[in-house]
């Protein structure tokens, strides 16, 4: 016998993420997903951000990692509530395992929670966790290629971060290209450019952050 | 690897679907992707076969159906097809663009034996 099925695959973690995003909206706290390759430097960006946004907001971190709690406790001087999920190999975060951290948080006392997803930018950029924005975090070092070779990514994501400029000049990486490949995906994104080790001019994406709690 | 967390989920639909309807064997399962999932059939196959097996799916036919990515500009209305990842309206170069479809992940049919 032949069954029509025309079910989406990943349906259930997608109604789950879209309860989570009503339920934060609700409670007036931006979620935000940061999505980019191991070593592309998102535990430093997150180090900074939460630094800059600490003296006017209350954060929270969500840190996906693979395997152990380095992340994590690189982040527990800032004295802000952060849950660990240990994807145990996986690839990425879903829904399921985000509404569980959120549990642990109390909302009502929250602005802002920042995803810290697994390393990698295929799967975290298929799975919609609940959060309101997803970014793309890449460093020069990686190569002007990622957005031809990523394009979902840079799709889907509301935000691009540009990291590591400081390395730019020991690299080949060709900043005409990457501009044009990212311009062809994604025409409006804004690109916020960041050396993170030589002072990461962070206020531009302070800004987008402020302005993007205050739109929901 | 995606495809591997793609091909999970959608053995969950197959036992949900493989229990209501009383299947005993599943022949052929099929599938309508959009082309922005990325997903690559060898990757489908290979996760399909290694999840499947010692299951009632076990050597079932896996069909993936792609759709191509299809955008509609929101200043002229023009809907057309993205090759080479340009977003852009060939029509009249806007980039406000929404999406018609290709983003597509969903479980079609599924034949088998009851």
């Amino acid at each position: 016998m032949e069954i029509t099925v025309m079910k989406n695959i990943f349906g259930a973690n997608a109604e789950k993420a879209g309860e989570l995003r009503a339920l934060l909206k609700d409670k007036k706290v931006l979620m935000v997903n940061l999505i980019g390759s191991p070593g592309a430097g998102k535990t430093t960006i997150l180090e900074k951000t939460i630094e800059e946004l600490n003296k006017k907001y209350k954060v929270a971190v969500i840190e996906g990692d693979v395997a152990t709690d380095r992340d994590a406790r690189r982040l527990q001087k800032y004295e802000i509530p952060i849950t660990l999920i240990n994807t145990d190999g996986a690839c990425h975060l879903e829904a399921l395992s985000i509404e569980q951290s959120l549990n642990g948080f109390d909302l009502d006392s929250l602005d802002m929670i920042f995803i810290e997803n697994v390393g990698n930018l295929v799967c975290p950029a298929e799975f919609d966790i609940g959060e309101h924005a997803k970014i793309a975090i890449i460093s020069v070092t990686e190569g002007d290629d990622k957005p031809a070779k990523y394009p979902l990514l840079f799709r889907e994501s509301e935000a691009v971060i540009l990291n590591k400029t400081d390395l730019e000049q020991y690299t080949n990486f060709n900043r005409a290209s990457f501009m044009e490949d990212v311009k062809n995906l994604n025409a409006s994104i804004p690109l916020f450019e960041m050396s993170c080790t030589k002072g990461p001019n962070l206020a531009p994406w302070i800004q987008w952050l402020e302005k993007r709690l205050q739109s929901l | 690897m995606h495809e591997f967390s793609i091909v999970s989920s959608l053995f969950e639909i197959i036992e949900e679907v493989a229990r209501e309807n009383s299947l005993v064997k599943v022949y052929r399962v099929s599938l309508i992707v959009g082309k922005m999932r990325q997903v690559v059939p060898v990757a489908m196959e290979m996760a399909f076969e290694a999840i499947t097996k010692g299951t009632i799916a076990e050597g079932a036919k896996l069909q993936l159906e792609f759709v191509p990515i299809k955008m509609k500009c929101r200043s002229c209305d023009h809907q057309f097809t993205v090759d080479e990842h340009v977003y852009i309206c060939p029509n009249c170069e806007a980039v406000e663009l929404d999406l018609v479809e290709g983003q597509e992940l969903l479980i079609k049919q599924i034949e088998g034996e009851n």
